[in-house]
């Protein structure tokens, strides 16, 4: 059991995502950052399942009450173990009433928007449709359908060996870098109603960088940037959506997405970014800036396929330190 | 499971590809270790060594030494502050360094207290066991 000794507000138990449940009007949900949460399972030997805790607003104090290995993953933070330094994306192991501290890094501007604190055995919390995934909105899965706040104590699963403490892994914000005149460029696929947009709108989405607003958070993005104008008014009925759709509402300031996204809606969809590059979205902070990228359905596949395959590296480097697991 | 030493002719292969001039493997059935050119025979070629105490010395107090192959990073990458700089006094166990070998960044930590002289390896060096990467003055 580990128990929230300090909690920002946000910080919540999240899986790889309720999968499968759309049909039933139930999104997601999971963590932001997919990639970062797969890291940190992979450091402390959990299976891929596994639920994590989804850090947004440092600090974060916790207590471990038993012994465990745990690992920070996702946005660089400032990370302390009864005072000492713990790195970035590496294993590391806590006695029993440790206590971690997550601060906000030293640096002016760190790196990302999102910590993950996974820890061996993972969050243990019920499942509801199949997932552990904390969704807000219709207040299920993780703690009590609930953000975490101090006091709270989180069950943890029983632990398999995984690596020794000391290993790390490159995040993917360094194996898989993609920037343009440096700020994060997200690659979109033109959705349904992309040709429904002035020309001039058009040359302004692919050509100009977009503000992350404060209006931002684990349901949506909302940008400040150029006016998207459509050629005609455009009035749609409610249809299915999916984190990346980035829709436009009269203002024309579009609006991406994310992972507690209601799974229906009504605006235009100009585009939507593709699955592979939405965890650089989810590492961007307010009020930094991003650029829109147009790519095709075979490099989208091939972005996902890179991705996988920076996953599986991991695995597999991990494996040859852990013989035991890897027999 | 078959023997390590029927991998010693991949092994011999991986390190006249890499240019990689030594090679050591510790298990717990022993130790191999291969080296190109510099064995402890003095012939050319690669020679291999199995099974035996380590023929190598204890490292000189107060200088961190690689505890395997990659490259080394002073900063995570991450990160723009190096992990130690020079007159920084350092515990026994803090990190002081990685070593990125594949998808792997390995934390080099310091086996004693001291004080940092300099760091000896360049950012990105190749490195491998052994080869000295921090001078330390150690504490008395």
């Amino acid at each position: 059991m580990i128990r929230l000794l300090a909690c920002g507000a946000l910080a919540t138990v999240q899986d790889r995502g309720r999968l499968g449940a759309l049909r039933w009007g139930v999104g997601t949900a999971g963590a932001m950052d997919a990639p970062a949460l797969a890291a940190g399972n992979l450091l402390v030997g959990n299976a891929d399942e596994a639920a994590g805790i989804e850090v947004q607003v440092l600090p974060l104090e916790i207590r471990f009450e038993a012994a465990a290995a745990f690992a920070v993953t996702g946005a660089d933070c400032t990370a302390t173990l009864d005072g000492v330094l713990v790195l970035p994306w590496t294993a590391a192991r806590a006695r029993a009433g440790a206590t971690l501290r997550l601060d906000r890094p030293a640096a002016f501007r760190a790196w990302g928007a999102r910590s993950y604190l996974c820890v061996a055995g993972g969050i243990d919390v019920p499942m509801v449709l199949g997932s552990r995934a904390t969704q807000l909105r219709g207040a299920i899965g993780g703690l009590e359908g609930r953000a975490l706040r101090a006091g709270d104590a989180l069950p943890v699963g029983r632990a398999a060996e995984g690596p020794p403490p000391g290993t790390g892994l490159v995040p993917p914000a360094i194996a898989l870098p993609r920037a343009v005149d440096g700020v994060p460029a997200l690659r979109v696929l033109p959705a349904a109603e992309y040709d429904r947009y002035t020309t001039d709108s058009l040359a302004a989405f692919w050509g100009e960088p977009w503000r992350i607003t404060p209006q931002s958070d684990r349901y949506g993005f909302r940008l400040a940037g150029p006016t998207l104008v459509p050629l005609r008014p455009l009035e749609l009925r409610s249809h299915g959506i999916v984190p990346g759709v980035i829709q436009v509402p009269h203002g024309g300031q579009p609006i991406i997405q994310m992972c507690d996204a209601q799974p229906s809606g009504g605006y235009p969809k100009i585009g939507t970014v593709i699955e592979a590059d939405l965890w650089r979205l989810a590492q961007a902070p307010i009020g930094s800036r991003i650029r829109f990228v147009e790519t095709g359905w075979d490099e989208a596949l091939a972005a996902r396929d890179a991705l996988d395959g920076w996953l599986a590296a991991a695995r597999r480097d991990l494996s040859c330190l852990s013989p035991r697991s890897a027999a | 499971m078959t023997s390590p030493l029927a991998r010693i002719p991949e092994l011999a292969a991986w390190l006249a590809a890499s240019g990689i001039d030594e090679l050591e493997l510790r298990g717990p059935e022993g130790q191999v270790r291969l080296a190109r050119g510099i064995g402890p025979s003095g012939s050319g070629g690669s020679t291999a060594a199995a099974a035996g105490p380590s023929p190598r010395a204890e490292p000189a107090p107060g200088t961190v030494r690689s505890p395997g192959v990659g490259h080394f990073l002073p900063a995570h990458p991450l990160r723009a502050e190096s992990l130690v700089v020079p007159g920084e006094r350092i515990a026994a166990g803090q990190p002081v360094g990685l070593l990125r070998v594949g998808a792997l960044l390995l934390t080099v930590t310091a086996p004693r207290a001291g004080t940092v002289i300099r760091v000896v390896a360049p950012e990105g060096a190749l490195v491998g066991y052994g080869d000295p990467l921090i001078d330390v003055r150690p504490e008395e």
